[in-house]
């Protein structure tokens, strides 16, 4: 198996006394686009710093490859930036910009710098903006620049700080599938910190959601949403329905109100007796009152409709249980309108034992300030 | 509706000049021509003035003081440069670890201003005076046997000699330079000097190629306001040197209070006027400071 690129042994950064990195593990794989996503005061930017050399950590190591370059400078790592708002020279021309990096290496002649900062503009799409100044481009070419600056550097790693955090949001999107298009095609490690789930799922390969200094789990975009394995991941990458109960046994648990629910056996196995059972809004499904019993196999937990609002593509209802959990379920609005529950409608809710997590901490779902 | 209320309507900015107008018009161009007027004028206070548009004034006026503008640029350049060297690192300390400090250090900066300037330059007379501790220091050390090699003192002596003339304009210009320079160095957005640490170059460097030109607008202004009181100042000339460190502002003011002699005055304040212009455009041209602004 191939080294990872970028390697963080136990690294703790303290910040007077707040522990911004607690004892953080964490390896990057060559050639992937990871993304650290977390709230604001995660640890996830100055986890970024410490592999970019700007914050020197409290104890632990970070290794480049094999070399350990805990306390080497920014400017002896093989790895460059693309900073929050650019960070692009004002006093000089997009070319010099470009040109920055490969000039202080005393890399090549004339024709060899130009030839570079062409390519660059190129693959940015950005060419005949060599003479510009920083202070003529919208925000959108200012990033690509800035992704051109470090990006001529062939680093080992290319780290991304909030790279779209101050476009629109149509830009935004766009950019996305700009920079993975970049990323397949320049074949750098990419370290994308963000506190927009969206985005992450996006353009990862690989998300690593942090929160408190922590990783709380890592793993490709279908595995963190489909099997969260903490209340924070479940409750940080999308909606999540969750609800307390007890193993009775393999693959069963039963909900405190009784309902006795199946979930996948494997789930179950770390020997825990209470526990929180999750499903994603979007996997579960309404059926009247009474009707759907002979659903298959499907889990059923019984309701009243407290509130439907219509969003297009689908429809949102949240549903009280019995013993006062709010469900949420999205249904897409595949059929006619006149179909949909009202408030006040007894209901049952659906859903495949396969669909189920298991939530084995017992921490508080984030509120959204803390997602914010 | 006039044309004057719709220039004003559509364009709100022109009647807030008006007060800067009338005082630029009142106190500067009516006294100018004036100046202007005398400075070809020739006769004495008692018979009076007559204008005979006499041109050949300034070419008396400045062969006969050759010596004392050059000594005037040389002082004035001299105590710029060495406000710049104290300035520099000073605004940059400020403004970059100054934290919270900042403000508190700004004003001491500014602190001497609240002592008059003429108490200050005083001072200093005491400070260098023959038998201080500054010169009789100095003195032991050998470091006046230096100075004295090099022209700066003479006579084993600080106090009259042109480092003290040059001592005292630097010192109460320093705020001139400290205050533009520390403005421009704030105003740079320190994560730039990540990304220059990012992108390959070594401290120095980034110093040399980011910090350096981003605060040049703060080293143009800073220059142009020390260097350009400096030239014309008399009273460091007058308090702390002697005949041999004479300089154009303290001929100037002779020639006026002490001589009468208006229009060889006029000619020489023109002549410095007009001198400091034409050195302020060709700064401005060589440091290109309007590509920055």
């Amino acid at each position: 198996m191939e080294q990872p690129d970028v390697r963080l042994e136990r690294v703790t950064k303290q910040f007077g006394d707040v522990k911004a990195v607690d004892d953080l593990s964490l390896s990057f794989d060559r050639g992937g686009f990871v993304a650290l996503l977390g709230p604001s005061g995660c640890g996830k930017t100055t986890t970024l710093r410490m592999i970019g050399g700007f914050e020197e950590p409290t104890a632990g190591t970070v290794y480049l490859g094999e070399q350990d370059v805990t306390g080497l400078p920014p400017y002896k790592r093989e790895v460059n930036t693309v900073f929050q708002n650019y960070a692009l020279f004002p006093h000089m021309t997009i070319f010099d910009n470009v040109a920055f990096g490969i000039r202080q290496r005393g890399g090549g002649s004339k024709h060899q710098i130009a030839q570079q900062v062409g390519e660059m503009l190129e693959l940015v799409q950005l060419a005949g903006f060599e003479r510009r100044k920083p202070t003529q481009l919208s925000g959108g070419q200012a990033q690509r620049v800035a992704l051109a600056r470090a990006l001529i550097n062939k680093p080992r790693v290319l780290l991304l700080d909030e790279p779209l955090g101050a476009l629109d949001l149509k830009l935004r999107k766009q950019m996305q599938i700009e920079l993975k298009r970049i990323q397949t095609e320049v074949n750098i490690t990419f370290i994308h910190v963000t506190h927009d789930q969206e985005e992450a799922m996006t353009m990862a390969d690989r998300i690593a959601v942090m929160n408190q200094g922590q990783v709380e789990q890592i793993g490709p975009p279908g595995e963190l949403y489909e099997q969260p394995r903490t209340a924070f991941v479940a409750g940080f990458l999308g909606v999540s329905n969750m609800v307390w109960a007890t193993v009775t046994g393999p693959g069963t648990v039963q909900l405190h109100e009784g309902t006795v629910a199946r979930v996948p056996q494997e789930s179950l196995e770390g020997g825990h007796k209470e526990l929180r059972i999750g499903v994603r809004p979007e996997k579960m499904r309404i059926v009247a009152n009474g009707s759907g019993d002979g659903a298959g196999d499907a889990n059923r937990l019984d309701g009243t409709v407290k509130d439907v609002s219509y969003i297009g593509v689908s429809t949102q209802y949240i549903i009280e249980t019995a013993a006062g959990d709010e469900l949420t379920v999205f249904a897409q609005n595949v059929g006619r309108s006149a179909e949909r529950a009202a408030p006040g409608q007894k209901v049952g809710v659906l859903w495949d034992p396969e669909h189920t997590f298991v939530i084995t901490d017992t921490r508080e779902v984030p509120t959204l300030e803390e997602q914010l | 509706m006039s044309r004057v209320t719709r220039l004003f309507r559509s364009a709100p900015a022109y009647p807030l000049l008006l007060p800067g107008m009338v005082w630029l018009a009142i106190f500067f161009f009516v006294p100018m021509y004036y100046l202007l007027d005398m400075s070809l004028r020739t006769g004495n206070l008692l018979d009076g003035f007559n204008q005979v548009y006499r041109f050949a004034n300034y070419g008396d006026a400045i062969r006969e003081n050759k010596e004392q503008f050059i000594r005037s640029i040389i002082y004035a350049a001299s105590a710029t440069a060495l406000a710049f060297c104290i300035s520099y690192p000073l605004a940059y300390v400020i403004a970059f670890r100054g934290g919270r400090y900042k403000n508190f250090l700004l004003m001491l900066v500014i602190a001497p201003f609240f002592t008059n300037y003429l108490i200050r330059t005083l001072a200093w007379e005491t400070i260098l005076a023959d038998h201080g501790i500054v010169t009789s220091t100095f003195r032991s050390l050998g470091i006046l046997t230096a100075t004295d090699k090099l022209g700066f003192t003479s006579g084993q002596r600080l106090l009259a000699t042109p480092l003290a003339v040059v001592t005292g304009i630097t010192y109460n210009y320093l705020p001139f330079m400290t205050l533009p320079l520390y403005v421009s160095l704030e105003k740079i957005d320190k994560r730039l000097l990540e990304a220059a640490l990012d992108l390959y170059a070594n401290r120095p460097r980034a110093f040399m190629r980011v910090t350096l030109p981003l605060s040049l607008p703060g080293i143009f202004a800073g220059t142009l306001l020390t260097f350009i009181p400096a030239i014309g100042d008399y009273i460091n000339a007058y308090l702390l040197g002697s005949t041999q460190t004479t300089m154009i502002g303290n001929v100037i003011q002779s020639k006026f209070l002490t001589f009468n002699d208006y229009p060889s005055a006029a000619a020489l304040s023109f002549t410095l006027m007009a001198g400091i212009m034409v050195f302020v455009i060709i700064y401005a041209r060589i440091l290109g400071t309007e590509d920055l602004a």
